[in-house]
């Protein structure tokens, strides 16, 4: 099976950063075709698009996450 | 002088006079007391019919007054019965008005509470948005390279503990 993968950032990474990270992803997860985009919308952290699986670990879903949690009480 | 003491003479005076008596008794004395009589009797009758009339204006009188009576008691009684009814109805406005008064005491207490709720509430949800909106903003202006990239490979680790 075919998995592509996707890291989005909110900053642009050095070639040397991003070999760095596909190292660290490849002990976890198998894919081909690695892409880097940069969407400062996410404001910090990294969004993990592997396939049709997302996993979004950025600073922008934490802070939606924390404004739920508030609007909810 | 003589004459006049002439026993013949006296004797036809006396006679004269008698025969004046009779008929003066006869002729006027009687009509006259009949006549009195008849006034006396008159008199009595009109007397008795006065004393009728007096009578029947007292008996009026007193029938007056008693229908007088009754009829007092009788706008007594009925006022008496309209004050009641008006009495009654007044405070059955003044319970209602009061009821009605007190439900709406109790509507408009409830609904200043749920506005006061949901006041705090959306209160709540605007200081949330605006504290989450400030930080997004602070992130992004005031992060530097090295916090950015901290926080990728924090993400990294993160990512690679949902793959496990």
């Amino acid at each position: 099976m075919v998995n592509d993968l996707i890291v989005t950032t909110a900053i642009a990474l050095e070639p040397a950063e991003q070999e760095k990270i596909l190292e660290s992803l490849g002990e976890t997860f198998i894919f081909t075709h690695p892409t880097f985009t940069v969407d400062p919308k996410i404001l910090g952290g990294v969004k993990v698009t592997l396939s049709d699986r997302i996993i979004d670990c950025s600073v922008a879903r934490k802070l939606r996450q924390i404004r739920t949690d508030l609007t909810k009480r | 002088m003589k004459e006049l003491l002439d026993p013949l003479y006296l004797g036809l005076h006396m006679a004269n006079f008698i025969v004046l008596a009779f008929f003066l008794r006869k002729l006027l004395y009687k009509p006259v007391k009949k006549l009195m009589d008849k006034r006396n009797e008159l008199v009595a009758e009109q007397q008795k019919k006065l004393m009728d009339a007096d009578a029947d204006i007292e008996r009026k009188k007193v029938e007056l007054e008693a229908s007088m009576t009754e009829r007092e008691e009788k706008m007594q009684a009925a006022q008496a019965a309209a004050m009641a009814e008006i009495t009654e109805k007044a405070n059955a406005v003044m319970q209602k008005a009061h009821a009605e008064a007190e439900e709406l005491l109790v509507s408009g207490r409830a609904n200043i509470e749920r506005e006061h709720q949901s006041a705090v509430a959306n209160l709540d949800v605007t200081i949330a948005e605006l504290a989450v909106e400030v930080a997004g903003k602070l992130i992004s202006t005031q992060l530097t390279q090295e916090e950015q990239k901290a926080l990728i490979e924090q993400g990294i680790r993160e990512a690679k503990s949902f793959g496990k």
